[in-house]
């Protein structure tokens, strides 16, 4: 399977099945909770907004995979997403945050300086390639950024994960989001690893977010740095100690990750870090448990009634048990 | 939808995104739902204090929908709980389940379904490009408007343009 924004505009790519498929994918479901993380990680909310919760905007919302990860932190949010279908498997999900249907090629459909921050999981891929009877993409781009840029809060990111085809796409994406009036950059995490690989571009209109009177109590009082900072991308426990030298194999810096022409999807890329062997590899499953252990055992046994399957044995004393070696 | 996020929208259509009257957006035959959500004091002291909400926009919205009981104008240093607790009840409470809203400024319909709002602004392509190529048009030929048989052509272009103007 290439890459999804190239077999159909997003609307028609996710219908009623995909939305479905997509939302119940329990391996999709763990990738988006933690690339969501990470993302609110990097919006780098001042602490008295953390903690009184802010009001975030959520690009592409989808069906709320990432939305439900904002309300666990207290956050309140709106979202909007372009596809109906997975609009509807947010609203059964019962979803804390308001979703829409809107394009944001056309522009967001916000006032100016209401946010505090804006996500995007798994998006802008799909706003790079335009259906061919509405404005060339770089106008979309132009203009979604433009009305993001204003619909922002003074001091408020705007931080988007996404799958970049190519070099000439993140140029494209970052000239608009310049002509725009964003400041910011690229933060690639674990930029060696094909699997495990993320981009985020992190995007900001200078200034800091300055606290209202009367907010005194939420957050310690630490002397707010003015200046915003391009964040470091994660790396792999094994090239940690590469990096003081400067003697590790040659490798672009973080934020500048040399760029493969071909993504690949492969089966177990939500791992985290890139720290093991791959005979080591090859015994786990996704979630670093040891494929035969007593735990990965009982892990199955619930997923499959879970599943409803029929025969699934009961636990008793015996599950998973050590048995005498056979020979 | 709750009317927190009403309060948030505007018109995307390209002529509204350059003028001030793209919100609020006038709610049309909408019905009402509401829904307890627990109180959270920091977060309304942040809106209010951080000019989130627009206070104007808001109070057309509530009356319209025949609640008075916010005042006209509001100091956001100083909020007493009582305006907060009301705030909490009318921003965070109030669902709309149904309806239509109105853009003041180019009168766009956006509806309402099942609590999600269609802003897809759907701008005729044919419309533009006729548009576009008038100008063009009219450009081309400003150097000779001042002979006489340009400025029937002349009228005409202007004659179109402002037929556009009127159905937009």
């Amino acid at each position: 399977m290439s890459r999804p924004e190239h077999l159909a505009p997003p609307e028609i790519f996710y219908g009623d099945d995909e939305a479905g498929k997509y939302t119940a994918n329990s391996r999709i479901q763990n990738i988006q909770a933690s690339m969501t993380h990470r993302a609110i990680e990097l919006l780098n909310l001042p602490a008295w907004k953390a903690e009184s919760g802010a009001l975030l905007l959520d690009i592409g919302c989808g069906s709320g995979l990432s939305g439900e990860i904002l309300t666990e932190y207290g956050h309140e949010w709106v979202g909007f997403d372009i596809s109906p279908s997975m609009l509807e498997v947010a609203l059964d999900r019962d979803v804390e945050g308001d979703v829409m249907l809107a394009d944001g090629g056309q522009g967001v459909p916000y006032r100016a300086g209401t946010f505090d921050g804006a996500i995007s999981i798994s998006v802008l891929q799909w706003l790079c390639n335009a259906d061919s009877t509405s404005h060339s993409p770089t106008a979309r781009l132009l203009q979604f950024f433009t009305t993001l840029h204003a619909a922002l809060s003074r001091g408020a990111r705007a931080v988007f994960q996404f799958y970049p085809q190519d070099d000439d796409q993140v140029r494209m994406i970052m000239n608009a989001a310049t002509r725009a009036g964003f400041g910011g950059g690229l933060v690639v995490d674990y930029p060696n690893s094909k699997k495990a690989k993320k981009f985020f571009l992190v995007l900001w209109s200078g200034g800091a977010m300055t606290r209202p009177k009367g907010m005194e109590e939420y957050g310690q009082d630490v002397a707010m740095n003015e200046d915003q900072a391009l964040p470091q991308g994660l790396r792999a426990e094994h090239e940690q100690d590469l990096d003081e030298d400067g003697a590790g194999p040659s490798r672009a810096g973080p934020a500048q990750a040399k760029f493969q022409s071909k993504r690949e999807r492969g089966g177990r890329f939500d791992k985290k870090g890139g720290g093991k062997s791959k005979k080591q590899r090859a015994k786990e499953d996704k979630f670093g448990m040891e494929k035969g252990s007593k735990e990965w055992i009982m892990r199955k046994k619930e997923l499959y009634k879970k599943r409803g399957k029929k025969d699934v044995p009961e636990n008793s004393k015996y599950t998973g048990r050590k048995r005498r070696p056979q020979f | 939808m709750r009317l927190l996020t009403h309060n948030l929208l505007a018109c995307s259509a390209r002529t509204c995104l350059t003028t001030s009257n793209n919100f609020p957006l006038a709610l049309k035959d909408v019905q009402l739902e509401v829904v307890e959500v627990e109180y959270n004091e920091g977060f309304l002291k942040g809106l209010m204090g951080g000019g989130k909400v627009d206070w104007r926009g808001l109070v057309q919205t509530v009356r319209s929908l025949g609640d008075s009981s916010l005042p006209e104008t509001v100091n956001e240093d100083e909020l007493d709980d009582d305006i907060l607790k009301k705030l909490h009840h009318l921003l965070l409470e109030i669902h709309v389940t149904q309806g239509a809203m109105v853009c003041p400024n180019c009168s766009h319909v956006f509806t309402i379904r099942n609590g999600i709002p269609n802003m897809v602004s759907i701008e005729p392509r044919s419309c533009r490009v006729q548009r576009r190529s008038l100008v063009l048009w009219f450009s081309s030929r400003s150097l000779q408007c001042s002979l006489t048989h340009c400025v029937p052509l002349v009228r005409s272009c202007s004659q179109l343009l402002a037929d556009h103007e009127v159905q937009r």
